[in-house]
């Protein structure tokens, strides 16, 4: 054993848990809040720090990497309230498929994996409403550029339709759980409207990240930081 | 026969306890709450339907682990580790541990690592044995002085003249813990001088 090992290596998760278990257990008050604090730059509790992150969830560990669904179990156990919803929401990136996993460690429980699906559901919800307003209510000015999908000239209505749905489904289809993701639109659209569709979805994925604690059942532990 | 008592320690329900008393603060600019309790997104045109369904779920704050902590938790626990320890006559040389090859159930072996012959106090997790110093082990934490006291490794068997306390804890676990402790500067991860709140 190094006796003084390398300062900035990768932790390795298996050793961050047990780390994390016993400074609880036995009151390594200062241990554990180090720990805490290096956990909140990958698994945040403000938009501006989650936009900023190089590195998110689980990604924060050495490999092996641990499953969503470990790092989450973990966060629950040892009631690390704040990064339950970021873990949560990492856990639901997987689909139902990843959150029903019932190899060693990713077992949830019954009512984590009941919440997870809820919140799951609930953000995908929210993102699916936010495409619908975006595409279809708010109407977006038709451009002029011809390579544009907006740009529709004096067709007919159903080519305005056809063309709004385009934009709706690039925010939607095979984005699984990441909702709050930016939207890859692709070349659907020239730049400026791109701007202007990404700036309005801005504004959604705010919003739902706003509501991440509610929506993975942990409402408030954002204040508790 | 002396048995390994397994008490479930109310680490978790304390620190509830201690959460769930804080005043709750508001999250993020955008929401405010509307006389019907519904979060409302200022300039967004959210459906309330969503709202509601967001807003009313079961917490995972009365998750199953933190409800069977508070179940099985004895009423008369207190926050220090509970050790399980016989006396000394209850105790076959195969259960106290012995290393020289005998092949009981029990069967322990010393830690390759923390197994220091100058330490005062023995720690069995599960079948490792590990050797430490007290003083140091327990320097930055209250609950292990309290263990680690002298009035309670007075009354705690010995062996070779050595204490020896069985933790429930796991072996792996514990010998994070013993490096963290004797090894300056291992904690620290590698993203504190990332972006922190």
């Amino acid at each position: 054993m190094t006796r003084f090992p390398a300062r900035h290596e990768v932790p390795k998760f298996s050793v961050f848990a047990s780390l994390l278990r016993m400074t609880t257990k036995y009151g390594f008050t200062n241990v554990r809040d180090q720990l805490i604090k290096d956990l909140k730059c990958a698994y945040p509790t403000k938009w501006e720090t989650y936009q900023a992150a190089e590195v998110l969830g689980e990604d924060l560990f050495g490999v092996p990497k641990p499953h969503p669904n470990t790092v989450l179990n973990l966060f629950v156990a040892q009631n690390v309230r704040f990064a339950i919803p970021f873990a949560a929401y990492r856990a639901s990136l997987g689909g139902f498929l990843a959150l029903m996993s019932d190899k060693s460690g990713t077992l949830l429980s019954r009512h984590t994996l009941a919440s997870t699906i809820y919140g799951m559901e609930r953000t995908r919800g929210l993102m699916a409403h936010a495409a619908h307003t975006i595409s279809y209510k708010r109407g977006l000015p038709d451009c002029l550029d011809s390579a544009c999908v907006l740009n529709v000239g004096t067709g007919p209505a159903e080519r305005r339709i056809e063309a709004l749905t385009k934009l709706h489904d690039s925010m939607i289809v095979e984005r699984k759980g990441g909702v709050l993701d930016v939207p890859s639109l692709g070349d659907l659209t020239c730049a400026k409207c791109a701007k202007e569709v990404e700036a309005r979805h801005s504004t959604w994925r705010r919003a739902c990240w706003d509501l991440l604690p509610a929506a993975f059942s942990v409402a408030n532990c954002w204040g508790e930081v | 026969m002396w048995k390994a008592e397994v008490v479930r320690e109310p680490w978790g329900q304390e620190e509830k306890g201690m959460i769930a008393t804080r005043v709750p603060t508001d999250i993020g600019t955008p929401i405010a709450f509307a006389p019907n309790n519904l979060p409302t997104i200022v300039g967004l045109d959210i459906p309330s339907s969503i709202l509601q369904s967001i807003v009313s779920l079961p917490s995972l704050q009365d998750a199953e682990c933190f409800s069977e902590t508070s179940a099985n938790t004895p009423t008369t626990a207190t926050y220090s580790p509970t050790l399980s320890i016989s006396t000394i006559s209850d105790l076959s040389p195969t259960e106290l541990g012995e290393e020289t090859g005998h092949t009981g159930e029990q069967t322990t072996t010393r830690h390759e690592t923390f197994y220091l012959e100058d330490g005062n106090v023995e720690i069995v997790c599960g079948h490792t044995i590990f050797r430490v110093h007290s003083p140091v082990v327990s320097f930055s934490s209250q609950n292990l002085r309290v263990m680690f006291s002298p009035s309670k490794l007075l009354n705690t068997p010995t062996l070779d003249g050595c204490p020896r306390i069985v933790f429930t804890d796991s072996a792996e676990d514990f010998a994070v813990l013993l490096k963290m402790i004797y090894t300056p500067g291992y904690v620290p991860f590698p993203l504190e001088a990332g972006s922190v709140d």
